[in-house]
């Protein structure tokens, strides 16, 4: 399986780490991994007036690293989304990324008068993996909006048969070390079976 | 006031225009942050005059397009930032938004962008702000009509909502 890794390790070295862990585990059980990163890449997260004018064209992408981005997305097979939960949802460069990188055309169509209609139906296997500041019971009670988003919102975009799967640290800020790399290997050990 | 859409021409734009009107029509005193005007980099800390605003503000109003049923990135990354203070001012938060599906499409999509500020932003906030949102849902099948119809119902209620 071809997989997109798409990371956004912001304001957090852990978060580096659950990337890598996840990228060695699926290497490790045969997978082809692309990496886009958010923070190395500088990718702008900001949709821009040029982008947007021409988002309903028949040409949407105009930014080339959002073009080298939708390109990877279509001959991937799976995505995985890694990040550090911000404001109950995904970091701001994964909203911007899907804003921008996630266009008709890529991720879904868009009809005269039928709506939005999936487009991504290559991707087999979505998986998220989040780490959360908050302990479990918080994130259940105020709704995980990141996890929405990818696994309801995104997902839609897949085929009928895609399948999502999501690995979250719950609790990271009060983590001890030991958790951490229990963390980790459990990324590495889970990832590459899904 | 924050707004967050990228083209002048922009029907979010226009509600902008509307909410400043409303709001001075109803003797408030209302402070602009355009984040695509002032060319807003969510890599840097945030400005100093966003900073000074939100200081003096009683009410933040937040008006934006909804993108992948949430509010879009760059005003994501404003309000991580802003609200790190705890906006220890502010007693009400307001929404003026649009939303391309109907009401229907968006409760089935999950409402992330209510669910944002209800559950992560108002929770930061020192005095609990309620939330009160003016919503354009179906823009995209919507009629010049009920285009209108909207941008004069947030004109005359905006000054209401806020404190």
């Amino acid at each position: 399986m071809r997989v997109l890794l798409v990371i956004d390790p912001v304001r957090d070295v852990f978060v580096r780490d659950v990337a890598i862990a996840a990228k060695n585990g699926l290497e490790t059980s045969g997978h082809d991994v692309d990496v886009v990163d958010l923070v190395a890449e500088r990718f702008p997260p900001v949709m821009s007036a040029a982008d947007r004018r021409a988002y309903f064209t028949d040409d949407p992408l105009v930014c080339p690293q959002a073009a080298a981005s939708a390109a990877l997305v279509r001959s991937a097979d799976g995505l995985v989304f890694v990040y550090p939960t911000t404001l109950s949802t995904v970091t701001p460069g994964i909203k911007g990324w899907i804003e921008r990188t996630l266009v008709p055309g890529v991720a879904f169509t868009i009809g005269d008068q039928t709506g939005a209609k999936r487009g991504m139906s290559n991707i087999r296997r979505l998986v998220g993996i989040a780490t959360y500041d908050d302990h479990h019971w918080d994130v259940l009670r105020h709704g995980d909006n990141g996890r929405r988003l990818i696994q309801r919102n995104v997902r839609f975009c897949g085929g009928l048969r895609t399948r999502s799967n999501w690995i979250a640290m719950y609790d990271a800020e009060r983590a001890t070390d030991d958790e951490r790399s229990a963390f980790l290997e459990r990324v590495e050990r889970g990832v590459g079976k899904l | 006031m924050v707004a967050a859409h990228p083209c002048a021409d922009s029907y979010v734009t226009a509600a902008r225009e509307r909410v400043m009107t409303g709001l001075s029509a109803s003797g408030h005193d209302s402070i602009l942050i355009d984040l695509y005007a002032t060319a807003y980099d969510p890599h840097l800390p945030l400005p100093i005059s966003d900073a000074d605003a939100l200081q003096t503000a009683t009410s933040l109003v937040l008006v934006h397009p909804t993108w992948w049923t949430s509010q879009p990135a760059i005003l994501l990354a404003w309000l991580d930032q802003a609200t790190a203070s705890g906006l220890p001012g502010v007693s009400v938060l307001a929404s003026v938004t649009t939303l391309g599906g109907s009401r229907f499409a968006n409760f089935l999509g999950g409402e992330s962008g209510l669910r944002v500020v209800n559950r992560a932003v108002r929770p930061r906030c020192v005095q609990r702000p309620p939330h009160r949102r003016l919503a354009f849902y179906g823009m995209d099948r919507s009629t010049a009509d009920e285009r209108a119809a909207f941008l004069d119902r947030v004109e005359r209620r905006i000054g209401t909502l806020v404190r």
